[in-house]
């Protein structure tokens, strides 16, 4: 091996049309193919261990997503590193709850005696390893503007909480089974659970987007909204006790479950993050002005935004929530106070505006595909595809807004800030769909009440 | 296009009218809530079914015939563009271009030609070519399926609007407008029902509901039309054997299962089957769903306690949930008429210290509708046994729900029966505590209660009391006469009534002297009726004072509750023997197919309007000298950053195979 292979960067500032060191997708190579391996083998085994508890459906959904992380891998390679590693520490998060010996057999109470699981493996901590993450990243995001080596750190920070998050993930479906043979089930099936996937799948995009496009600087801007997830879930956890694993409820015991929900997420997911990128774009476009009435609506908009969680979290007005929403507006402010240097490191606006495109036309196609998903299931849980429900109500009306965003850009050109403040705007109506929902309408949606 | 739009925009308005106000609410509900100058106004728009009203359904018929001209007008244009490559565009006008690129080659128009078919080729572009008299003109085009996305999608709207049209309300609401039926308002037996109540047997959409006891059979469904209801026979007959309720450790049901007998009424066949939540039955069209559950009539022996008058004896009630009961209470002139609304074998329920449980409606646990999996939490949660629900119309007109434990349950270290009261659905149980006697019954709380409304007890209790607590003769009649009329204000209106009759200001006071003279004279009370009973008098220091001097107390506070109470008598659940009944919904949709279809097209739509990318490239060549001359344009329907990286990339092999 010559000297120059390694002192390659391991990182390339350059665009990327695949979004990793390829370059350009090509055909799928001997990788792929050990990659397919790997996970088929894995399904194999579970098909031939636990064939027995799995329904048709569910047999269909395994190899499905053997094919689909396959294809998902060549799409983006780092995925395949972020699945192998994070499915190696469940795996070794499995074999220390069994104690060394048989990997079926476990026992829950050893993640408060084994040193490993109680600080790093178990599913809350390393839950909370991945919040902490989140957290120092969009700080090393922001330094970033004025050191690049805290952006590298940045990327760096979100990469681990990302691992972080999918190993906590995986070990929580664990512990569910270890609580008891009936209690187990994939961990999307309420709030708190949702809101890992979230934050999970915006870094995700973003990551995707952050290489694709070789910028690190909107790292700050949609890590705002996974952090304000993660103080969201902090505060479910701390103050709710969100986090224990509850065994499904009847309508829920489906393997709908498993397709709709993560659907769903793709397509909040990414709409957050157009509409950080958005913001990004404002912040561009208007970082000459010297008149402060353009930014006034600007500021509003974010300042609402970060009161959201405030009217969503809790029908009281809280000291913690108090301080939150000063917290953010005072972020906001400043963002808007230091918006020249910050529009200097910001990407081109054509950049920005094809990022905000993309992500929404990726979350609108799954947004729609979940929705087609949820009222199949619905038809087999309650009795009719569609009949009004607020949740679903609410997936319309998101739907029927990305679509007219998309139908306004496509058809009549719409571009510049108008599409941009919309697409921010557009948050406000996915967070209620997500959330305020929950809060203030009831319905038979109603698994992750707050 | 507009036109459109803005009818989007007022669906997506009057959605949200209805997420935000809950629907299919019986009128008073929102006449209580919006008064009638407004109900009256807003019954027009008849917001109450936002999803049903007819101004919904005529922008619904809008939406979709305004969608289906413009894509009649469009999809014959957009199709033609599509498969045209437009050979037969003027070369020079590729000039006029956003994306155009000319150079000069030295290879002849030819080998050129020959080059660039390659390239497009090895891109995936198809070509045509036309040789003209002005040179060549190499036209060619990839991806041209993103215009059928957009036909796909468009079609989408008008196939999923149809299709749900078709399951709504509206097929069953025209044969009430048009075919003469009517709606049934009154109680009535099915057999009772008059052909007009009757939907046909072929009526090919509905949804209704069934319900079934345990072993019982059916094969009608009943349609909810405005405020009545409608028959709807159906092609088989369901027979439940059994509807079972599985639940988890945590006492939350984790499955609802009826195990159904089907037999078809054509070919008499018939089979068993299992439905579930998630797991419905498909037979003839007909779809049965799981959707809830219900009592089907259980059996209760109950016991009526009377709570007023010397009388201590309970008086045995046989009754069956769903039906009235009379209880003839001796001292009463008139048997107690008792609605037995319900009956919970399992309550699940939080006893968090401090908190009464608050039963929840184990019908709202049904199947599709049972509450958060995150919000309880286990450590609390305590299955408390049945409990029985009734209603007694009260002396004052009013009627009252009831709903009592069968089984005491341990409240702050001491075990109480919980007794709970409210006027309507609407608010929650207050709940009385009763203690519970050694025998865990409610029996010697009743006799302690009777005991208090006798005045010639009362009077011994209260010189009783005078003799052990008075300093000296003196003293002792009036220490009489206070504890007498104490007790006597108390055991007819509690310590409210006692403190009715003195100024707010020596509340505080005659609290602090009434309420120990009244315990203890209760204690004497109780001591005198055991007596009467043949049972030895409380024992004051011995191993069971504590357990007993807590009895009293709480006894004290239920008697206190007592006057608030507004029944005669306390019903208790002695035994039972449990009929359930399971809810389906029962639906033909014709239209579930077509929505199906409607969203195959919609995915197909929205995947190939974003991912297929469409792009035109033409190159003309004209042949000059040895070489050629170039002229080439690329245009797309999109200009994305990834058109102007594509035109990039053409533009650098253009180049490459141009020299």
């Amino acid at each position: 091996m010559s000297d120059t292979t390694l002192k390659a960067p391991a990182w390339q500032d350059a665009m990327a049309a695949s979004g990793d060191s390829r370059g350009v997708r090509g055909r799928p190579d001997w990788t792929d193919v050990v990659f397919f391996l790997i996970l088929a083998s894995g399904a194999g085994y579970a098909l031939s261990v636990y064939g027995n508890s799995m329904d048709y459906y569910e047999k269909v959904i395994l190899c499905g997503a053997v094919a689909g992380f396959t294809w998902m891998g060549w799409l983006w390679r780092p995925l395949r590193v972020l699945m192998v590693l994070g499915g190696l520490s469940a795996l070794f998060a499995i074999w220390l709850y069994s104690g060394g010996g048989d990997l079926s057999q476990g026992d829950i109470t050893r993640s408060e005696q084994v040193f490993l699981l109680k600080y790093l493996f178990s599913s809350q901590s390393a839950i909370l390893w991945m919040c902490a993450l989140f957290a120092l990243a969009t700080v090393c995001y922001w330094i970033g503007f004025v050191s690049p080596t805290a952006a590298w750190l940045g990327t760096a920070l979100t990469w681990s909480a990302v691992y972080a998050g999918v190993t906590g993930m995986l070990v929580r479906w664990r512990e569910g089974h270890l609580l008891g043979p009936d209690i187990g089930h994939i961990p999307v099936s309420n709030l708190y659970e949702v809101f890992v996937l979230f934050a999970l799948i915006t870094a995700l995009f973003y990551l995707y987007y952050e290489r694709r496009y070789a910028t690190r600087a909107l790292g700050g801007f949609v890590l705002m909204v996974v952090t304000s997830a993660v103080v969201f879930l902090l505060w479910y956890s701390f103050t709710r006790n969100a986090f224990a694993i509850q065994p499904l409820v009847p309508a829920l015991k489906s393997w709908w479950m498993k397709i709709h929900v993560p659907a769903n997420f793709i397509g909040y997911g990414t709409f957050s993050l157009a509409a950080m990128v958005g913001f990004a774009y404002l912040v561009k476009s208007h970082g000459e002005t010297r008149s402060w009435g353009k930014l006034v609506p600007l500021f509003i908009l974010g300042a609402v935004l970060c009161a959201e969680p405030l009217i969503f979290g809790s029908r009281q007005v809280s000291a913690t929530w108090m301080l939150y929403f000063g917290l953010g507006a005072l972020i906001v402010g400043a963002i808007l106070a230091f918006r020249r240097p910050i529009a200097r490191r910001l990407p081109s606006l054509e950049i920005l505006d094809d990022i905000m495109y993309r992500a929404i036309a990726v979350g609108f196609a799954f947004f729609t595909v979940a929705t087609i998903l949820g009222a199949l299931w619905a038809a087999d849980a309650w009795g009719t595809y569609w009949q009004w429900d607020p949740k679903e109500t609410w997936a319309l009306i998101v739907w029927l807004n990305y679509a007219a965003w998309l139908h306004m850009r496509l058809m009549k050109g719409l571009r510049g800030p108008m599409a941009a403040y919309w697409a921010l705007g557009g948050l406000l109506v996915t967070s209620f769909a997500f959330l305020g929902v929950n809060m203030f309408l009831s319905g038979l949606h109603s698994y992750g009440e707050l | 296009m507009r036109f459109a739009v803005s009818l989007l925009v007022f669906i997506c308005v009057a959605s949200l009218i209805g997420t935000v106000l809950a629907q299919n609410q019986s009128a008073n509900t929102y006449v209580d809530q919006f008064g009638p100058f407004w109900f009256a106004l807003f019954d027009k728009f008849s917001i109450w079914h936002v999803y049903n009203s007819w101004w919904f359904l005529v922008i619904m018929a809008f939406l979709v015939v305004s969608t289906t001209l413009c894509l009649l007008r469009n999809a014959p244009k957009m199709v033609r563009d599509a498969r045209s490559f437009r050979e037969y565009v003027r070369g020079t006008s590729l000039r006029a271009f956003h994306h155009h690129l000319e150079s000069v080659s030295p290879l002849g128009p030819d080998e050129t030609l020959r080059r660039m078919q390659q390239w497009l080729g090895s891109q995936g572009y198809r070509w045509k070519l036309r040789r003209g008299d002005d040179g060549l003109m190499l036209a060619a085009k990839k991806g041209s399926a993103n215009r059928l996305g957009y036909i796909f999608a468009h079609a989408a709207i008008v196939v999923i609007c149809v299709g749900g049209l078709l399951d709504s309300e509206l097929p069953v609401r025209l044969q009430v407008w048009l075919g003469g039926k009517q709606p049934i308002t009154q109680n009535m037996l099915i057999a009772d029902v008059p052909p007009s109540g009757r939907l046909s047997a072929a009526n090919p959409s509905f949804r209704g509901n069934l319900l079934l006891p345990d072993g019982s059979q059916s094969a009608t469904a009943i349609v909810n039309v405005d405020n009545g209801v409608l028959v709807q026979p159906l092609p088989f007959s369901l027979k439940l054997n059994k509807f079972d309720i599985s639940y988890y450790s945590t006492g939350m049901p984790s499955s609802f299962k009826s195990s159904v007998t089907v037999t078809d009424h054509e070919t008499g066949k018939s089979f068993d089957r299992l439905i579930e939540v998630n797991e419905p039955l498909r037979y003839k069209g007909v779809t049965v769903y799981q959707s809830s559950f219900d009592d089907g009539g259980s059996k209760l022996q109950l016991q009526a306690y009377p709570l007023s008058g010397r009388n201590d004896t309970p008086v045995n009630v046989q009754g069956v949930v769903g039906q009235s009961a009379s209880v003839a209470l001796p001292g009463l002139a008139n048997p107690v008429q008792v609605e037995l609304t319900g009956l919970r074998v399992i309550n699940v329920e939080n006893l968090d210290a401090g908190q009464e449980p608050q039963a929840r409606n184990v019908l709202e646990h049904v199947a599709s509708v049972t509450g958060s999996a995150a919000g309880a939490r286990n450590e609390h949660l305590r299955n408390v046994g049945p409990s029985v629900q009734y209603r007694v119309v009260g002396s004052d007109g009013q009627s009252y729900e009831y709903s009592n434990y069968m089984l005491p349950m341990v409240l702050d270290g001491s075990e109480v029966f919980l007794a709970g009261v409210r006027q309507s659905a609407a608010q929650p149980y207050r709940y009385m505590r009763i203690p519970a006697d050694d025998n865990h019954s409610i029996g010697e709380f009743i006799h302690l209660r009777a005991a208090l409304s006798d005045p010639a007890l009362r009077a011994r209790a209260a010189e009783r009391f005078a003799a052990s607590n008075a300093s000296d003769d003196a003293q002792r009649p009036l220490l009489k006469q206070a504890a007498e009329g104490a007790l006597e204000t108390f055991a007819t209106g509690g310590f409210n009534k006692l403190l009715d009759r003195v100024p707010a200001a020596e509340r505080e006071k005659v609290l602090g002297l009434a309420v120990p003279m009244i315990q203890i004279s209760l204690l004497e009370l109780y001591d005198m009726d055991r007596a009467a009973r043949g049972l030895a008098p409380l024992d004051r220091n011995g191993p069971k004072a504590e357990s007993q001097a807590r009895w009293i107390q709480l006894a004290l506070l239920a008697l206190a509750n007592l006057p608030d109470y507004p029944a005669p008598a306390l019903l208790g659940l002695k035994s039972f023997e449990q009929v359930q009944a399971s809810v389906f919904q029962v639906a033909r949709s014709p239209g579930k197919n077509v929505v199906y279809l409607g969203c195959i097209f919609l995915v197909i739509g929205v995947f190939s309007m974003f991912y297929i990318r469409d792009r035109r490239i033409w190159v003309w060549i004209r042949p000059a000298g040895q070489g050629s001359q170039l002229l080439a344009a690329m245009t797309s329907q999109r200009r994305t950053l990834d058109f102007s990286h594509e035109f990039a990339r053409f533009k650098d092999a253009f180049t490459r195979l141009s020299t």
